[in-house]
């Protein structure tokens, strides 16, 4: 009994089995008999139904004893199958109760050497049976679902982090592009260019510009605002674009104030360029699907997620317009 | 409305046009601020702008935009015009003002892209 108590209640094994849902393991359909229902009847239904036991229930469904496959035998051995089912009941009765945990099941099960449990309410109405099928089947699913979760996760984890890094991706799907302009009249290489892998991949034209003007806006800020220095990254898959661009800047005082439309700290000089009017940050939010914006005095990083739409078809010989590129 | 025809409303000199260029133009934005001209993606739009920088060009070309006009008499740099020209982007330059050129295609029956703009709160 002391190894049964060490297994449950260590806490390696006790975090596994909080995490199985009971519920899974406990058959919802019970057939049940009356006590006054004869030995011959419970015989029928365990070969009908294939099940090697049965709740006795009253009329008002309260759990008055139970029978099993061995209790049959003895009657046939014995030739009282005409017997009513009370005679013969096992009564001295062990349950799980509705609301019991994967951990109070397991501990039932391994403390007594019965094959299955009737599930009860609190009024003592039957209301399901778990048996030791029922069990195995429901934990190696739940240990299935656990470990795929979890490889899952980690594949999601592992791909979060190579998306800023570009390693271990299909190269083919990647753009890098190194920002060093410290001039904005040539700032934008980076975005036109990369607005040209884009087109090379085939993507819809309304989700390339959405991912160029961001790009753009972005490679700008790099040059106005984050010391000319820095990189864009772009990964796609058929669902998404991943952008990535980042300075070494001075990094974003104030995102909140950034993010406003009209608010700028750029220069004349910039402005005479057409930047620098507030209208960067708010540009990128329009177009990007996911806009995160991380900064501290050692840069400023800007990821942005668009979502291609896989309801858009591509219209046949593609996107391109017509008198550019 | 053909580029061509725009160049003969405005009086604008041709600094570049790609051969067989036929993109009809409907929408017109008259802009400055390059931001701005970035911030509605929903028609091609003619750039009518008083900048004669390369990004008026790269704007256009980001955006896919059909032409760029260069406003108030400015003349565009060698670079600029080069980038045009390696992106086949079609480039005028007019004497007249912002103001009077938005008017004259305004009344040519060109539209703006106002129905366009839109906000993400």
């Amino acid at each position: 009994m002391d190894q049964i108590d060490d297994y449950i209640t260590d806490p390696k094994f006790a975090a596994i089995i909080s995490n199985l849902d009971a519920e899974k393991c406990i058959r919802r359909t019970v057939y049940t008999l009356l006590p006054e229902n004869t030995m011959a009847d419970a015989k029928e239904m365990m070969r009908k139904r294939k099940i090697s036991g049965i709740p006795i229930v009253n009329k008002n469904r309260e759990l008055k004893g139970i029978i099993s496959i061995e209790d049959i035998i003895i009657s046939l051995e014995e030739g009282n199958l005409d017997d009513p089912i009370e005679k013969h009941m096992t009564t001295h009765l062990v349950t799980l109760n509705n609301n019991d945990s994967m951990s109070t099941i397991l501990k039932k099960f391994l403390t007594y050497s019965y094959g299955r449990f009737p599930v009860v309410d609190d009024d003592n109405k039957v209301v399901g049976v778990v048996t030791k099928g029922d069990l195995a089947l429901s934990i190696l699913q739940q240990f299935g679902n656990i470990y795929l979760h979890y490889k899952k996760r980690d594949e999601t984890l592992t791909f979060d982090k190579d998306m800023h890094t570009l390693e271990n991706l299909d190269q083919d799907q990647c753009f890098t592009f190194a920002i060093e302009n410290e001039h904005i009249d040539s700032a934008g290489e980076g975005s036109a260019r990369m607005k040209k892998f884009l087109q090379s991949k085939g993507f819809q034209r309304d989700i390339i510009q959405k991912a160029s003007i961001s790009a753009y806006e972005a490679e700008v800020n790099v040059v106005i605002h984050g010391g000319g220095k820095g990189v864009i990254k772009l990964f796609t898959t058929p669902e998404i674009i991943f952008l990535f661009v980042e300075d070494s800047g001075p990094g974003i005082k104030d995102i909140d104030l950034a993010m406003k439309e009209g608010w700028s700290t750029a220069s004349d000089e910039v402005r005479e360029h057409g930047f620098g009017a507030g209208m960067g940050l708010p540009n990128m939010r329009r177009y990007a699907d996911k806009l995160v914006i991380l900064s501290d005095e050692n840069g400023t990083k800007v990821e942005m997620l668009f979502i291609i739409d896989p309801h858009k078809k591509l219209p046949e010989g593609g996107e391109e317009p017509e008198g550019t590129g | 409305m053909q580029i061509k025809e725009i160049a003969k409303i405005l009086e604008a000199e041709i600094i570049y046009i790609p051969d067989d260029f036929d993109r009809d133009i409907t929408r017109v934005a008259a802009s400055d601020l390059m931001s701005d001209v970035l911030a509605d993606t929903g028609e091609f739009k003619l750039l009518l702008t008083g900048l004669n920088t390369q990004q008026v060009v790269r704007t256009a070309l980001i955006m896919d935009l059909p032409g760029v006009v260069i406003v108030r008499g400015k003349v565009p740099n060698e670079k600029t015009v080069q980038m045009a020209k390696e992106n086949e982007i079609p480039l005028l330059a007019t004497k007249k003002t912002l103001f009077t050129c938005s008017a004259l295609l305004f009344n040519a029956g060109l539209k703006g892209v106002d129905e366009f703009l839109h906000t993400r709160e």
